[in-house]
Order: C-alpha cells, then structure tokens, then sequence
C-alpha cells in the first residue's frame, strides 16, 4: 500500500516547495483583466464637458412618443422634479469632471467598460427556497437596453449594455460566488441584486471589498450601512416601517399582528416597525419571528394565535411562500385580516396567481407601481416589449428591471463619457437626485447610500389575479 | 395483570396523552390539541404508508414521501388543462400508484436480497429523482392547488376552526387505518403479506408469489402516499417540488417509530401525537425568543427530534409495536 | 525484491510472471508477484499522468475554476468520512452536512469572531466534528441500522434548523465570514493546501485500517454479533468510528469554509446530506481511491457540464417547459447514478477501477478482479 501513495507523496512534497518558492501570491489566473485596461491612466477622466448634453440633448433623440416622461430623459437630477439642486450640473462644470468626489480609481476602475459595450451582472434567486420565475428575467433585462440602443444609440457615447445574469441559488455563499464569477469572468462592471436580502448582503459585502458598484433594491440596513459601494435604490424595510404604521393609522387597524421572518438581516425592520407602531399608537398584540421557509404546521399556529387576538391587520416581513401560506391557512380558520407589509417580491402577481384566494387582502409596498398605471408614466414600456419581448407579455418581472435599468442608464449618463466605477459612484453621491419616472428620485449622499423617496402601494386583486396599484409615490414623511 | 402487561404499549400510549392533555389546558395552549391533530393527520396517512413498506419488505421507504409529490405535480396538470376536479384527483392517485410499481420493478426487485439500508439509501435516491424531474418541469417555483372542498366553517373545535378538507383528511386516515388493520389481520391476502415478509421461502412454497405480493405492497403504499399528499398539501394552497419531504417525511417517519413501525394504528397515534408536540413547541411562548427554554430556528424541529431519539433509547418497539 | 528469473515480453500489460522459486530467503512470500525494472516504467508513467493532472493542469485555470477544484478535493475528504461509517462500521448517516457544516461554522467563528489563525480554526473545526459525534453517537449508542440512520437524519434538520441559527455562533443572515490563511491566500496555494490536507487523511486512514481497531471495525462489519464475541465492544467500537468520522468531516468543513471565503446555514440541508452519501456509495465503498474520484466528480459535475462543448446549446434546444440547464443537470444525474450503482456495480467506481489501481500498486493487471464481493452493507433488522 505505501508504493501506491509514496509517489504522490513524493510528487506532491516537490511540487509543493517548487511552488511556494519562487511563486507571489496572486499569479496564477486571478481574473487578470483589470490592470490592462487602465489605459486611460486612473485620474484622467477629464470629462469632456460633453456630459451636459444628457440634460439637453436627450429630449430630442429618445423620440419619446407621447408618453409624459420620454425616457433617459432626466437623468442627473433635472430640475423639475427635484428643485433647486448645487451638485447636479456638477458633471458638466469642473474640468476634473466627475473624478469630484470621495472615491478614487484603482486598477479596475474601468474594468467591465470598453468603448462598445458595458458590462452588468444581476443576480437573483431562480432556484432554491424563494424563487423568481425564470423566464420573465430572462426576456425582461435585456430589453431596456435594447430599446435604448434602437432609439437613442448615443446616449451611452455609442456604447450597448450587455446583462449578465445568474442564479444565487437562494444561498449568501453561492450569491458571493455568482457575484465574483461575474466580476472575474464575465467582467461585470457594476453588480445588481435582484431579490433575496442575505444574498443582496453577502454579494454586497463582496463587492465593497472589491470596490465594485452594487445596486439593489431596498432591503435591510444592518450588515449594508457601512459598505461604501453599496447603494440601495429603493426605501430599506426600517424606512418603510413609517409609511406601513401610517396605512394602518389610515385604516383603523389599531391592533395588529407583527410578523418577521426570523433571520438576523431583518432584525432592524422588526426594531423599526415596533418603534414606528409605538410612536403612532399602534398595539402590537402578537408579535413573532417566523421561520424563513415555513412549514404548514407552523403556519397553522402562527394563524390560530393571530387569530385568537382578534386583531384585524397583520404587519408581515417574510418570503412570498411565506406569505400565501399564511394567508391560505387563514382562509381555512376563518381569519382573513389585511396583510400589509414592505416588499420588493410580495407585491408580484406570481403571489397573485398562486396565492389566491387566501392574498386577497394583501396590501404591499413595492418600489415600482403595477402594470395597471404604467402606461402613464411610462409609454415606452410595452411598446418596448412588443417590438423586442421576442412574443413575450409584458409582466410585473419586467417592469421591475425596466425601471431598474432605466435608472442606471440614467446613471451612467449622468457620469458621462469617461466612464469608471469611482467616477460612477462620484456621480451618485454628488448628484442631488435621478429620477425615473417609475422609482420615486432616488438621492444618495456621500453619508447616506440609502437612496429611497418614496414608495407605491400595491393591493392584491384576486378577482383579476393581479395587482393594482392603490398609491402611488407615498413620500416618507 | 396479565392483560395489563400484554397492553403495556397501549397504556403508556393512554398516559402520555392524557398527560399531553393536561399540560396543554394548563398552558393554556389547547389549540394545539386540534392544530396538532390537523398536522399530525397528514403526518399520520404517510406513516402508515411508512409502516406497510415496513410491515411487508423491512424496508424504510424514503420515497414515500414524493409518491405523494408525483400526485400532486399530476393534480396540478390535470386541473390546470381544465380536467375535472374529481376525475384529476383520480389520475393523481393513478400516477402515483405507477410511480410506486416502477419503483418496486426497477429499483425494489433488483435489491430483494440486499442489506435493508441499501434499499434505504435506493429509496433516498427514488426520491431525490422525483424531486429533481419536478424541478426540471416546474422550475422550482410553487404551482397552485385547489382544494376538493372549499367550505371551510362548519366545523369549531376549541375555537380552531376545521375547514371541510381537514375533517376529510381526519375521516380518511382513521377508515384507511381501521381498513388496512383489518386487512392484515383478517384477510388472506394481507396475511400473505406479512407471511412473505417473515418468510418468504415458505410463502413461495405454499403458492404465493412473493414478487407479486411485493408489487401489490409498494402500489398500495403509493397510493397512500398519493392520498395523503392529494388531501393535506392543497389546504396550504400550493405546493413546491420536494414540499413532502422536506415538510412531512420526517415527522411520519417519527410518528411511525413513536406508533411502533410495525403497527398500523400505532401509525395513526404516532402521527397525531407528533403533531400535537410539533404544535405545542411552536406556540408556546416559553420556546420563543425570550422564553425560558429559547431555541433558536425552529423550536418544532427540535421537538420532532427529541421525541424520535427519545422513544428509540427508552423504548424502541414504540408504542403499539412488537418487540423487534 | 528478488531477481526476477524471466521476461518474456515487458509490454503496457506487465509482464509476466515469474517466481524465483529457487531464490535467497525470503523476503518474497512465495507466489508474491513483483514486476521487473521494466515493468515499472509505465505504472510510473501513469503515475506522473495522475500527479500531472492533480497538481499541475489546475494551475492553468482561473481563481474562480480553481475553487472548484479545492471543493472537489473538499468533497473527496467528505466522502473518506463519510466511507468510516458507512464502509466500515456499516452505519449510514443521512445528516452528514450538519457534521461539516458545523466544522465550517466553528473554523469561520474561530477566524472571524474570534480573532484565531486558521489553522487554530481547523483544529476546532475537527474538534467539534468529533464532539458532536460524540454527543450523537452517545446517545444513540443503542440504536443500530435504519433507526440510526433515521437519527441522523433528524439530526441534520436540527442542525440545519436549530443550531445553525445560532446568531453569536453563526453569524447574520449573510452567514460568517472565513478569510484565507495567510501565506495560502490565492487560489492555487489553498488548493495545495488543501491537497496536503487529502494526502494527510489518506495516510491516517489507511493507517487505521492497518492497526488492530481497524481490523475490529471491519470485523463489526461483517456481523456484529460475531464481531462481539471475539470481545469487540460493538458499541465503543461504533461510537470511535462516529467520531473519526466527525472529525474528519469537521475538518473538511474547515476548509470548504474558507474556500468559499464564508459560511451560512442554507448550504448545509439535507439534499446536501443525501449528496455526500451518494458520492460516496458511487464512489465506491472501502476503496480510497474510488472515494476520492466519487467525490471529486460529484463537486465538479457542475463544472464539467459547463466545459462541454455544445451542451448549453443542446440542451437549450429541448422545447418547454422540458428545458434542462446545466444548472439541474447534476440534480437528475445524481439520483440515477446512484441507482445505477447499488443495482449493477454495488462496488461503484472503485471496484470498476480495481484493475488499473491494483497494476499500479505494483500487481498484474487482472481485468476480472473485482475484489472480494464484500462490499454489501451490513445487514441490520432492526
């Protein structure tokens, strides 16, 4: 038996010291596409001033038809919408143009850009515990940038977007995997995070470490708030815990149901939701944590105890599965109050279409409004989706990388020409808002990366199976 | 006293009930007497499918749980090409039962004379097959699932509502439990089944193809397992590929060692006692956070386990079963 | 070796056989087949193919395919901890992630939240693995067979649902972090180590197979009831293994932990359990080798699907809603493998491979040798 692992051995010992000799951490294949491209040399991006046009000259080429805000048409901070802001011509003045700001290059800065095309990766959970339906992603984020590429061909300075997607799995460690394969790889100039709050947490962290640019909807605060690539584009769950209380004052539901999922990264929603309840008058008669994935035997006693409260209004954090099966058992014992709560995928109408009819009485916020008023605030939409949706319905999936990458282009626009992840993320902290027409304006400060306004609120229909948008742009107070 | 000895299982059975049920009512936590006996019918119907692949082939049946979930991937279909409600149920039960023969052909037959855990661990994979070929037609994504019976206010227990598919959940498993003991112990058939799984060869010698009665088994535990799924799973709402192994199997697998694997009302009691305890865990404030007992995660998981670990150490016939 | 008296034809099947019956004392027991010079140089090639393979091929990959190459020679550990209690005690355990995933929270806590170097975290790591085996295994000391395969079963849940969740312990939702050590911080160098850390546990269980308590635990095997009347403690015997066992997973834990650069709770579930068993029985009972290939396989199918050529665009062709990514390819192709394998080749890859393994040890090349048809699992009624 030994002449069988006495030549490994042997191998082995040799190679190993072979190897650790003359070797520097690091050679062997890293991802070594960065350091070739910063041609430009780091601090050179002398902006053309070329970067104001985005304000002026957009309104023309995007040909918008009809509809009342023509898209990529507001990208830094246009003053309409966003009154009286110092910084947000701040692209076109300086001569240093965007460089102005507290991030500096490194040696990938431009890293995922090239003359022709930029880089996005995205990832979202398609398989695992909460997943999002695949073919929706699929066909719905590419089409923005299709859309833009056939209308406005310059307003990214001739280059097309290319969107690189891919499964987290539902699993942070995965997440940070698929996050580094797409930055590594696929050369993915900024990150995107689709849904799922400890895999939007874990690829944040990642990519701060990287100083990559991260962009996702809001989620939780913990574990983000002190990432300084991170940005959220949309209210985090602690900054909708004002806007919930206050639907509840609206509606008389003075004793409610708290009900959280029962992981670490919502803690600070629970601690907000229960602050907020308690500043407006709100009682809390049954509180709890709830299992991220649970089964039908809990959900029956979390139910039967909500119900034995008599309360009429349920706050609720938790997974879409969560939710339906929540609302279907009670629906069985006879308990139906008004399920409200933060969202970012419990207001889609996959919850609708297998949730019913136990989600009836489901009433969320959702960073983008329901495809019931889109066409007024964005006519391009469906046009865009017959004309490049390849047969594909426009769908709530959709709409939701629709605006996401609206914003972004807004973004990249507002950054300009010479375009690098810190002259990126100089643009977001020092303009004072973008506006999509869809979000409510999204404003970072260098302080504050959470960058959202305002919300919709979404109420399940479950006659048409859909939902409707009940508000829309509620401000935080 | 004889008696008394003889029906020892019975009567610990009768006590810790009754214990269960005083300590519930003081708690205050008597819901969980009829939230428990929802959950624990459904764990209850897979046991006893659990318990008569055991009976008759010794094995541990880990596919049980997903005969279930081919019926309701089949449900689904059916009722989502506008077929029948009654007529879909049918054929769910139907494809069950083909996935129990093709199981028993292709994987069961072959291992006959293995080591029982290697079945065990065929069986696993069956199931893990399942999981996946439903992954692969449904994504992972939830489907829908209607209910046979939608009324749901007919019945109040303890002030826990029970919705007309849970009274039939409860009303199948005890007529399936009466019938299927009655058919091991009194007809000639169900005494073959447990003769060919003592002794085969002598089963074989009397005229009694064992191969056959192995088919008939795994079939009929399909079907079992098809039921249980068909029944329970639709009052949630909607179902996810592997939902019946990852939320039932084991619970049933517990009730059934709690019941005695070898006893078919055992099964029924295990199932309905696990799911009392699984309740009880989960409500009661002195496992939540803050409680004097707090368990982090899910404090029912560790109940479930609690109670397998601590019926195979202190008795491990369970209760209504033979001694091994 | 004694002088060989003949060579009739030194070809790539060995050469022939011959006894120097007529030959100094013995260091050689008669009927001892030893090759000639001649006869080793294609085994040593071979040898070099392997060793070209495992330690030089991966270098020309990227940081990203090499941790997957580190996981697969993770995997490979798994599957020799795993192989302690199923191979040779004959014990099935269903719950196999919560032993490595426990090692893997324990090295991240040590690292992360507690300040200690790696290797501090991998002594840990494996001291907890053997721990909880302990633990278990004390407590089910009694219980044999299906039952305890139930056990641990349960046990996996718990630990996926009770003990991971432990927020001072595991960390937020985003799971614990677990940096590299320093000096093996780029991929290669951790790959090394890792391979270091495969030859390692190879050495210490093929030592243990060789002292007495190995030899008693294969004996436990075979019957237990016999086992024990050759005054075998069956149960202390059992409960060693267990914890053997333990800590080797705790250990492997470790190091797929920081190879992954962090650690949470949802990797460790069940179907994760089921898949450490199935690469192992695929791989091969008992046979270290077949061990090492099961394991190392069943990380890089993923990977290996991808390198196909064409495959994307194959299986993109199957229509709706059939359509089969390479993501889920590993899902069915597992659970089908293992069936192959208990229904046709009970010894799995490992007994496939016998020939070739047994010629380079130093033996003929036999194609029909298959081993001893031992490799049943016991036979518990409980």
């Amino acid at each position: 038996m030994t002449r069988r692992l006495f030549p490994v051995l042997v191998a082995f010992a040799a190679v190993a010291s072979a190897a650790s000799c003359g070797q520097k951490a690091g050679v062997a294949g890293t991802g070594g596409d960065g350091a070739t491209d910063a041609t430009d040399g780091p601090t050179a991006t002398a902006g053309p001033p070329a970067t104001a046009p985005p304000v002026g000259t957009d309104t023309a080429p995007s040909g918008s038809t009809g509809g009342s805000t023509p898209p990529g048409s507001e990208p830094a901070g246009s003053a309409p919408d966003s009154g009286g802001q110092p910084g947000s011509t701040a692209p076109a003045s300086s001569a240093p143009a965007v460089a102005a700001g507290p991030y500096e290059p490194d040696d990938n800065d431009t890293s995922g850009v090239t003359d022709e095309e930029i880089v996005i990766g995205i990832h979202a959970p398609v398989t695992g515990a909460s997943p999002i339906p695949q073919t929706s992603f699929d066909t719905g984020k590419d089409i923005y940038w299709q859309f833009l590429a056939d209308s406005a061909p310059d307003q990214l300075f001739g280059r097309t977007v290319r969107v690189v997607f891919r499964d987290d799995e539902f699993n942070p460690q995965r997440a940070v995997q698929v996050c580094r394969e797409m930055v590594e790889s696929e050369g993915a100039f900024v990150l995107i995070g689709a849904g799922g709050a400890d895999q939007i947490t874990a690829c944040a962290q990642f990519a701060a470490e990287n100083n990559v640019p991260y962009l996702s909807a809001g989620v939780n605060e913990t574990g983000l708030d002190d990432l300084a690539t991170y940005f959220a584009t949309s209210l985090t769950y602690s900054e909708q815990a004002a806007l919930i209380i206050a639907q509840l004052v609206e509606r008389e539901l003075t004793e409610v149901g708290l009900v959280v999922a029962d992981t670490p990264s919502f803690d600070d929603a629970f601690d907000a939701l229960k602050a907020a309840a308690e500043t407006e008058g709100i009682t809390i008669a049954y509180e709890t944590r709830i299992n991220k994935t649970a089964a039908e035997a809990e959900q029956l006693s979390v139910v039967q105890e909500l119900k034995n409260t008599g309360v009429q209004g349920v706050v609720l954090l938790s997974s879409p599965l969560v939710f339906i099966g929540l609302a279907n058992q009670g629906v069985n014992q006879g308990f139906a109050p008004t399920w409200i709560g933060p969202g970012v995928t419990s207001g889609l109408n996959a919850v609708t279409n297998f949730g019913c009819p136990g989600v009836d009485t489901g009433v969320f916020f959702n960073p983008t409004p329901q495809l019931d008023v889109i066409d007024d605030l964005d006519a391009d939409f469906r046009a865009a989706y017959e004309a490049f949706g390849g047969g594909e319905t426009a769908d709530d999936i959709g709409l939701g990388l629709w605006a996401l990458n609206k914003l972004l282009a807004a973004m990249f626009v507002a950054t300009g020409e010479e375009l690098g992840r810190a002259a990126l993320m100089n643009t977001l902290v020092t303009t004072a808002s973008f506006d999509n027409g869809i979000y409510s304006p999204v404003a970072f400060t260098e302080d504050d990366h959470f960058g959202g306004t305002g919300a919709h609120l979404l109420d399940a229909d479950c006659a048409a199976k859909t939902y409707t948008t009940a508000a829309q742009f509620v401000e935080v107070g | 006293m004889e008696l008394l000895r003889a029906r020892r299982g019975l009567l610990i059975g009768l006590v810790v009930l009754i214990a269960l049920v005083v300590v519930l009512f003081a708690t205050g936590e008597e819901q969980a007497l009829v939230i428990g006996t929802i959950s624990g019918s459904a764990y209850g119907l897979v046991a006893v499918g659990l318990v008569l692949v055991y009976k008759s082939s010794g094995v541990f049946n880990f596919a049980q749980g997903e005969f279930g979930g081919v019926a309701l991937a089949t449900l689904y279909l059916l009722d989502a090409n506008d077929v029948p409600y009654a007529l879909a149920v049918v054929g769910a039960l139907v494809a069950a039962v083909v996935a129990g023969f093709l199981t028993e052909r292709i994987v069961v037959r072959p291992l006959f004379e293995s080591p029982r855990v290697t079945l065990l661990v065929a069986t696993a994979g069956v199931a893990l097959l399942a999981i996946a070929i439903q992954v692969w037609f449904f994504d992972s994504q939830g489907r829908p699932i209607a209910k046979a019976f939608t009324r749901t206010d007919r019945f109040s227990v303890l002030d826990v509502q029970l919705s007309d598919q849970r009274i039939w959940l409860i009303v199948t498993l005890l007529v399936l439990a009466a019938v299927l003991g009655l058919f091991f112990t009194r007809t000639n058939l169900g005494l073959a089944v447990i003769g060919a799984s003592q002794e085969p060869t002598a089963t074989e010698l009397v005229g009694i193809s064992v191969r056959r009665l192995s088919t008939f088994t795994w079939s009929l535990a399909a079907l079992l397992g098809g039921l249980a799924a068909v029944i329970a799973v639709p009052d949630t709402g909607s179902f996810t590929p592997g939902v019946m192994t990852s939320n039932y199997l084991i619970p049933a697998f517990t009730a059934a060692v709690l019941g005695g694997m070898t006893s078919l009302p055992g099964a029924v009691v295990g199932g309905v006692l696990v799911g009392i305890v699984q309740s009880y865990a989960t409500s009661a404030s002195i496992f939540q956070d803050g409680g004097a007992l707090d368990v982090p995660g899910t404090p029912g998981t560790l109940i479930v386990f609690v109670v397998l670990v601590g019926v195979l150490v202190v008795r491990p016939q369970g209760l209504l079963g033979k001694t091994a | 070796m004694g002088a060989p008296v003949t060579v009739t034809s030194p070809d790539a099947a060995g050469p022939v056989q011959e006894v120097a019956e007529e030959e100094t004392p013995a260091v050689t027991r008669p009927g001892r087949f030893r090759p000639s010079p001649l006869g080793w140089v294609p085994r040593l090639v071979v040898w070099a193919v392997i060793a070209w393979v495992v330690l030089i091929v991966p270098l020309g990959h990227s940081a990203i395919d090499l941790q997957d190459f580190t996981r697969a020679v993770c995997y490979a550990i798994v599957a020799l901890s795993l192989n302690v209690l199923l191979g040779y005690v004959g014990q099935i355990s269903l719950g196999h992630a919560a032993f490595v995933g426990i090692g893997a929270f324990m090295s991240a806590y040590m690292v992360t939240t507690q300040g200690q170097s790696f290797w501090i975290g991998v002594l840990a790591a494996g001291a907890i693995g053997g721990a909880q085996a302990l633990v278990l295994g004390g407590v089910s000391l009694r219980i044999r067979g299906l039952y305890f395969a139930l056990v641990t079963l349960s046990y996996g849940l718990v630990a996926e649902e009770n003990i991971f969740q432990i927020e001072s312990f595991t960390g937020g939702g985003a799971g614990q972090q677990a940096p590299k050590p320093q000096w093996f911080e780029s991929e290669w160098r951790y790959y090394y180590l890792c391979l270091g850390f495969l030859a390692i546990v190879l050495l210490l269980d093929w030592r243990l197979m060789r002292s007495k308590g190995g030899r008693a635990l294969l004996a436990l095997r075979e019957n237990p009831r016999v086992a024990s009347t050759f005054g075998i403690n069956v149960r202390i015997a059992t409960l060693f293994a267990f914890v053997v066992s333990g800590v080797i997973a705790g250990l492997a834990g470790a190091l797929i932990a920081h190879n992954d650069l962090g650690v949470s709770a949802t990797t460790w579930n069940f179907n994760l359990s089921l898949v450490f068993v199935i690469m192992t029985v695929v791989g091969g009972l008992r046979s270290r080798y077949g061990l090492v290939i099961g394991g190392a396989f069943f990380a890089l199918m993923p990977y290996f699907l991808e390198k196909i050529p064409g495959l994307d665009n194959a299986l993109a062709k199957i229509p709706a809603p059939f359509d089969l990514t390479p993501e889920l390819a590993p899902l069915v192709v597992g659970p089908l493998l293992l069936l192959l394998n208990l229904i046709q080749f009970p010894g799995g890859i490992g007994q496939q491979l016998r020939p070739i393994a047994r010629w380079l040890g130093g033996h003929r090349f036999d194609l029909h040798d298959r081993g001893l048809k031992e490799v049943q699992i016991t036979d518990v009624r409980a």
